[in-house]
């Protein structure tokens, strides 16, 4: 019995420690230290891998949003904007995520000097700490050494990051790109926005605005979550737009009676952006080519990747820029067009 | 501190272990006890240090009384201490469980407004204040030798034991670890307990684990699950709480094991059992026999006539349904299964001759049903519940609990494995198969001690032992769902 248990022991001893080593190199979701040459990787995760790339990539600039954000290419904007981005995103992320994750990127790198976000235009009117993403992997978030046993000894983080990343390396696949990275190709169209819309047949009375509460709440939201980190980082230029979203989604605002709601909300989120000289404020609703063409349309609001890829156009240039002079006049054209269009159109397709 | 945990695994317990033999080496048998003291007071105080303290002034407090009453020698001051022993012991279980039970009950009742304390429960705290009581209790009425305050704080808190049980008397656990022979490594023991502690942590971490998935999603959702999802939820909760308890019963086993210490068994396969009064005997042993000895025997057993025995088993039960938990849910659980162990008895031997895998299948469905009503958070879920299991709806099964199964890592490493296939077509098939397939463990496996004791100690083994600890260790720190939205 004695060699039984000491093999037995002496073998797990073994196995953990080889174990250990090969997590440690591999690093799937960049943890310990940056990428090695010899290895390929995957890029999977957003939740994963983001945290990684803030700590150990080498960038001036990053792109941050939701869904909206991911078919972003960085090589497209390196070439626009001539600096070297990085591209982290968080699938349907509040604001308060987002700010929290850019704020420990800008803290780590003092050479972030460009931000893109794309700001979810629906999530203005919100609570500042919302947020429904559970189940954080709090470990990587961390710098407590102690609790990265959570991912060395993880068989979600060996069957989706260790061994992908270890038949890569083997079978001479290339590391997944920044531009590939958590974006997303599926089908547009007419079809598919419909297939998800839920029209209320009844159209609702409009709603006249918000309330005080409501009003104090935008303010607070936009507040904490993106007036503070560009006010804590001044050397730092945001580039933030208001996502552009179909034809369809004003349809919602315009039945469900909120679309005077979400004008007001805007103006306040718009208001309290233009107060901070380092934000570059861009607001695309009135390219109407684009909201009314369904074929650049995933769902009521994802558009497909050749619009990320515009937008980062409109952005270098500074086409569709917001500024104090002209945002009055751009929300009262905003407010004409959404209101007075012909919604039963669409449905007559 | 939980067993299932990298701190345990990879830290507290090669210490505690690797410590306590060489203070015997180098024959320092005191100083091993007081380690083995400090071990447990880390292992207990990692969760909270508040009630750390609770523990050791219920300890301090028990030994004092017990102390008091071996210099008492007027019958009337020993039945005060003895009184003042029980008044303490139970009384402080009474404020931390049942206290906010109680006034919610009153102000329900009385339209009163008392206010609720809201307390976390002492880790625990069932498990050791019946061991303390057993000792108070014992040394009243004579049947307890006196121990040393050091030897008897190591007998409370010996952390295999501490938190869940098996509830193991002063007289079971002192001597053996005063026996020099225990005091030195002896391979068997550190083989048959590391066996036995894989055995565990796997039945806990990757099978109870998987089933609470399950469970958790059609408790959650009952307003949207039918008959067969009832059904898969009340079996998967019905194999879930044996599985988590009796695992964590083997490791606890396993680790006292590698000290030399052996535990008593708790769980004899108790889905063999025949009958519900089989099942009884084989279901959470020590909790059973300590209700027999300090319960029932002094109520009169079954020597005051088959009335009386009817009665006691019944207040047996009641007070079994109040120990598990302060719920209406519990306290019906515990008469039900009074009313069934008394139906048995009055069946006599009526059924045998009935085939005894009927009897099995039946005893299984009963406390299937039995649990379901464990588990619900108050008797109106319960209905709901057997409402809902009536209503057939084509047979739908609910579509998160099968996505959910089949999202699991292993699950999905057999779709890559060819059965990919097989899945789409019929969605149902892993979990319909885990599902039998462990009932049919339940049913024909031996139990971890005789797994333990028998067989040979060969590579075969070995490999079992060290895969089970490998894929256990990587399961403890389970990735939540990914949420994805949209995209």
């Amino acid at each position: 019995m004695r060699r039984w248990f000491i093999r037995c022991l002496s073998s797990s001893v073994i196995i953990v420690l080889v174990m250990a080593a090969a997590a440690w190199i591999i690093d799937p979701y960049f943890h310990f230290h940056k990428p090695f040459s010899f290895l390929s990787y995957r890029l999977y995760d957003e939740r994963y891998t983001n945290d990684g790339i803030s700590r150990h990539f080498d960038y001036d600039a990053i792109i941050t949003g939701t869904s909206m954000a991911q078919n972003f290419k960085t090589s497209e904007a390196d070439e626009l904007f001539g600096a070297k981005f990085v591209k982290e995103t968080f699938s349907g992320a509040g604001f308060k995520e987002l700010s929290q994750k850019l704020t420990r990127a800008l803290a780590r790198n003092g050479d972030l000097k460009t931000v893109i976000w794309s700001v979810d235009y629906n999530a203005i009117l919100r609570d500042r700490d919302y947020d429904i993403y559970e189940g954080y992997p709090e470990y990587l978030y961390d710098d407590n050494p102690l609790n990265d046993v959570n991912y060395i000894f993880n068989k979600a983080v060996w069957y989706e990051g260790i061994l992908p990343n270890l038949v890569m390396t083997l079978t001479g696949q290339e590391s997944t790109t920044m531009d590939e990275y958590s974006s997303w190709d599926k089908e547009l169209g007419y079809e598919c926005v419909m297939a998800g819309y839920e029209r209320w047949e009844e159209r609702a009375e409009m709603s006249p605005g918000l309330s005080d509460e409501e009003r104090e709440m935008v303010a607070e939201n936009i507040r904490q979550n993106l007036v503070e980190p560009a006010n804590a980082y001044p050397d730092t230029t945001f580039y933030l737009f208001y996502t552009p979203y179909s034809i369809c989604y004003w349809d919602y605002l315009n039945q469900e009676g909120l679309m005077l709601r979400q004008l007001e909300a805007e103006q306040i989120a718009t208001e309290l952006l233009l107060q901070c000289p380092n934000v570059r404020l861009y607001n695309f609703n009135d390219r109407y080519d684009i909201i009314t063409d369904f074929d650049n349309y995933r769902d009521r609001e994802h558009y497909g990747a050749h619009i990320n890829s515009r937008i980062l156009e409109w952005l270098a240039q500074g086409e569709g820029v917001v500024t104090a002079d002209n945002y009055l006049e751009l929300l009262e054209q905003e407010k004409n067009y959404y209101l007075n269009y012909d919604y039963e159109e669409i449905f007559n397709e | 501190m939980l067993f299932n945990s990298y701190l345990f695994i990879l830290c507290f317990f090669p210490l505690a272990v690797a410590g306590y033999y060489a203070l015997h080496h180098f024959g320092k048998p005191r100083a091993a006890l007081g380690y083995l003291l400090l071990m447990s007071m880390w292992f207990y105080g990692c969760n909270s240090v508040k009630y750390l303290f609770i523990l050791l002034a219920g300890i301090l407090l028990n030994f004092t009384v017990v102390e008091l009453l071996s210099r008492a020698e007027r019958a009337l001051f020993r039945r005060l201490l003895l009184a003042a022993g029980l008044a303490v012991n139970l009384g402080i279980l009474f404020y931390y469980k049942y206290y906010d039970f109680f006034i919610e009950n009153i102000n329900a009742w009385l339209k009163t407004d008392y206010r609720l304390l809201q307390l976390m429960l002492p880790l625990g705290i069932s498990f050791y204040t019946f061991q303390q009581l057993s000792y108070v209790i014992d040394s009243y009425k004579g049947e307890s030798e006196k121990y040393g305050l050091l030897e008897y704080a190591v007998y409370v808190s010996f952390f295999p034991q501490l938190i869940a049980g098996p509830i193991v008397y002063h007289d079971e656990l002192i001597p053996q670890l005063r026996d020099e022979k225990n005091h030195k490594i002896n391979y068997e023991n550190l083989s048959k307990g590391l066996y036995a502690f894989s055995l565990g942590l796997a039945k806990k971490v990757l099978i109870a684990d998987t089933l609470s998935k399950i469970v958790t999603i059609g408790y959650d959702d009952m307003q949207q699950i039918y008959t067969v999802t009832v059904v898969i939820v009340m079996l998967s909760y019905a194999l879930q709480i044996y599985f988590d308890f009796s695992g964590y019963c083997d490791m606890a086993y396993g680790i006292a094991y590698m000290f030399n210490v052996k535990l008593p068994v708790n769980f004899n396969s108790p889905y063999k059992a025949v009958s519900v009064t089989d099942f009884w005997k084989r279901w959470h042993i020590t909790l059973t026999r300590f209700f027999t000895k300090y319960v029932y025997i002094p109520l009169g057993g079954s020597r005051k006539g088959k009335i009386r025995t009817y009665v006691n088993v019944m207040l047996v039960f009641l007070i079994s349904g109040i120990w598990h938990g302060a719920n209406w849910t519990f306290i019906l659980w515990g008469v039900l299964n009074g009313a069934a162990n008394v139906l048995d008895r009055m069946a006599g031997r009526f059924f045998d001759r009935v085939p005894k895998i009927i009897r099995q299948i039946v005893t299984f469905l009963l406390a299937t049903c039995a649990w379901s009503l464990f588990r619900s958070d108050s008797i109106y879920w319960f209905k709901k519940l057997w409402r809902h299991l009536k209503r057939f709806r084509g047979g739908v099964v609910y579509e998160p609990i099968v996505s959910t199964f089949n999202n699991l890592i292993e699950t999905r490493i057999l779709y890559r494995l060819g059965l990919g296939g097989v899945i789409d077509r019929f969605p149902l098939m892993p979990i319909a198969e885990f599902l039998a397939i462990l009932i049919l463990a339940c049913f024909y496996m031996k139990n971890t001690q005789e797994k333990v004791e028998q067989g040979s100690y060969g590579a075969w083994r070995m490999t079992v032992t060290i895969v089970l600890l490998l894929w256990s260790v990587l399961s403890l720190s389970d990735v939540s769902e990914f949420l994805y939205f949209n995209f």
